[in-house]
């Protein structure tokens, strides 16, 4: 696509995603007034909550790190035409394995090799979907749903077990040694997780990948025409197995990232709230461009901390925001919000 | 290790596999309808889980007894087909990825029935115990559940229908190949907002059974049944007495995992038997590749 048409694509797909963001809200408003709240007094405090000072905004950053990579995960998938939905499963084979090894990782500097189990994990754990589609022509999602509810249970049966558990009362695993653990930054004050600067990098690097690599182009092509892929010699299996295994190390990664957090350095089974489902709204937000999972991930931070303001102090509940979010995917999937030259390609 | 084996009660391991493969049934037939004219529906988790909480809110609400459940049932269904007509329209007038479509309404029916719950009754776990829940009947030892009676219906039902009927002939057209539905005067449209609509009834009426055989809801009761259905519908070969047999076998592992967690000799840890349904459905699929074939417009969208 020339880089112009590109351009104008992304400009209609942003006006196409604030519209249905626009109608999200006023039916959410719409609710609270049913609920006897004002909606401006609502919306108010949720962004108060989330950007109203530099604990709130660190906060948010904070709170958008797995969305990030979640998301990310989704995006890869979705470009080789595969709706990675075991992104939840292949975040918690990271953080297990993260959780399980962390332990013996005391040298310092050690947290790379944290990471790289982490997202070694997710990646093997999304090899067994991505070889059952390929050999067997599974499709993934029922595939990948299978094997998240093998490996919730994994985990549960895990934090039983009295040589991995800290106390019998806590379904959790020991801590991870502290050389593994990875410390924030702290920029006048702001903090910032290492996680979401990695983040930020893999999405500038996975952009790169798929618009200047062979491989990556390959990828797209297999996305967007199997047909023309055939023909023109790519391996499509082995394309998919790649991009399979690269959205798996993505969702693994954060897994590991969030096992590596000094304030939560253990895996427990309810760890996450469902950032490997919420990547696919993170990915049709993006419209799956890596460089836009970015501001997405920031604004699905920014309702997460809202959201949870509001919970404590208004005693709104944060399924509230989170049926919005869900609301906001159903949106962007229909036709009216696709933006007229129907998303972005590189 | 698997001495437990032999102390399980075969008889009352075929009366839970019927009571368990029920529900799967109700959505794998539910499926069935809807693929057949060629809409993917993985919505139907999220149609079993707005069912059950349905059942459970008209059961806690108070018209109670035989007649009560009946209701419950009846909006359990309206409740699915909700669901269902949101499906429709997001997919056949808005134009959406169908799969992406199901997922984005279970995750929808999800949270919706957790804020529902905490609205209603200020849980986010669980709802209150019924007082009244459909049980089975018996026959000798062998408890057949009354949901499981109502497969049979609908099982029957559907045989004639799509073999037997006008209404079946064009609803497979339909999902074969809904141009040649158009040329004959008949809305393709048509066809599958009615089929898509029936299987989200269906679905809802699985969510109720499973809601009358645990006696509450709790959050996320559904736990993947929606997604083995379809498996099932798969594996079935989307003829509805292959399905059911899909169905009763997945219900098999679902029993197994129940009877032998009761068992106070079992040794096997619970997580691992609760595995059972999710493995077997994967070994199902892997097992049965490349002898099925689906509709041939399954998943296309109209351009008509």
């Amino acid at each position: 696509m020339e880089r112009s048409v590109a351009w104008k694509a992304g400009w209609e797909g942003l006006w196409a995603t604030h519209h249905a963001l626009l109608w999200v809200l006023i039916l959410g408003g719409l609710v609270l007034l049913y609920m006897g709240e004002s909606p401006a007094h609502v919306y108010g405090l949720l962004l108060q909550g989330s950007l109203g000072g530099v604990a709130q905004i660190s906060a948010t950053l904070s709170a958008s790190t797995p969305y990030l990579l979640c998301g990310l995960a989704l995006v890869f998938g979705f470009r080789a035409g595969l709706l990675n939905i075991g992104a939840e499963g292949q975040m918690f084979a990271g953080a297990i394995l993260a959780a399980l090894w962390g332990r013996s990782l005391i040298w310092s500097g050690s947290f790379v090799w944290l990471l790289l189990i982490a997202a070694l994990a997710g990646a093997l754990w999304a090899m067994l979907p991505a070889l059952l589609k390929v050999r067997f022509g599974i499709h993934e999602v029922i595939c990948t749903i299978m094997l998240n509810y093998i490996i919730f249970a994994a985990g549960a049966w895990l934090v039983r077990q009295p040589q991995i558990r800290v106390d019998p009362t806590i379904p959790r695993t020991a801590d991870i040694a502290l050389a593994a653990q990875l410390s924030s930054l702290s920029v006048g004050g702001l903090r910032l997780d290492v996680g979401l600067l990695l983040g930020g990098v893999l999405a500038w690097g996975l952009w790169r990948f798929l618009r200047d690599a062979r491989l990556g182009y390959e990828v797209r092509v297999v996305g967007l025409q199997p047909e023309a892929a055939r023909h023109s010699g790519i391996p499509i299996g082995r394309r998919l197995i790649l991009a399979f295994v690269i959205s798996g190390a993505l969702a693994g990664l954060a897994g590991g990232l969030y096992v590596a957090s000094p304030q939560h350095p253990y895996f427990e089974p309810d760890f996450s709230p469902g950032w490997g489902f919420w990547g696919i709204a993170l990915a049709l937000l993006a419209r799956n461009h890596p460089l836009a999972v970015v501001p997405a991930a920031l604004l699905f931070g920014i309702l997460e901390t809202g959201a949870s303001v509001l919970d404590t102090t208004r005693g709104i509940p944060r399924e509230m925001i989170q049926l919005l979010q869900v609301t906001l995917i159903l949106f962007l999937s229909t036709r009216f919000f696709q933006g007229k030259a129907g998303g972005s390609d590189v | 290790m698997f001495e437990a084996l032999y102390s399980l009660s075969w008889v009352t391991l075929w009366g839970v596999t019927l009571a368990a493969a029920a529900p799967l049934a109700l959505a794998a037939l539910g499926g069935l309808l809807s693929e057949r004219s060629g809409v993917v529906n993985l919505g139907l988790e999220g149609m079993m889980l707005v069912g059950a909480f349905t059942t459970a809110w008209v059961g806690l609400l108070g018209p109670s007894g035989f007649w009560g459940a009946m209701l419950g049932l009846l909006l359990a269904g309206c409740a699915g087909a909700m669901l269902a007509g949101l499906h429709a329209l997001l997919c056949l007038w808005g134009k959406a990825d169908q799969i992406i479509s199901g997922v984005a309404l279970n995750i929808f029916a999800s949270e919706m029935t957790i804020f529902l719950a905490l609205w209603l009754y200020g849980t986010k776990g669980s709802t209150g115990i019924l007082d009244y829940t459909l049980a089975g009947v018996s026959l000798g030892s062998l408890r057949i559940s009354l949901f499981f009676v109502l497969v049979l219906c609908v099982w029957l039902g559907l045989e004639i229908l799509l073999w037997r009927t006008v209404w079946g002939l064009r609803l497979r057209a339909c999902g074969e190949h809904p141009q040649a539905l158009y040329s004959t005067g008949i809305s393709p449209y048509k066809v599958q907002i009615v089929a898509v609509l029936a299987s989200g009834f269906l679905a809802g009426l699985a969510g109720a059974a499973l809601v009358h055989g645990a006696g509450n809801f709790s959050k996320n009761m559904t736990a993947g049944r929606g997604y083995i259905a379809i498996a099932a519908l798969v594996f079935g070969n989307w003829l509805p007495r292959r399905v059911l047999a899909a169905c009763l076998l997945f219900g098999f592992a679902y029993a197994l995992n129940f009877q032998l967690q009761a068992l106070p000799t079992n040794k096997i840890p619970s997580e691992f038997l609760s595995m059972l349904p999710y493995a077997l459905t994967l070994l199902a699929l892997v097992g049965w590749v490349g002898r099925t074939r689906p509709p041939a417009a399954l998943g296309k969208p109209l351009d008509i």
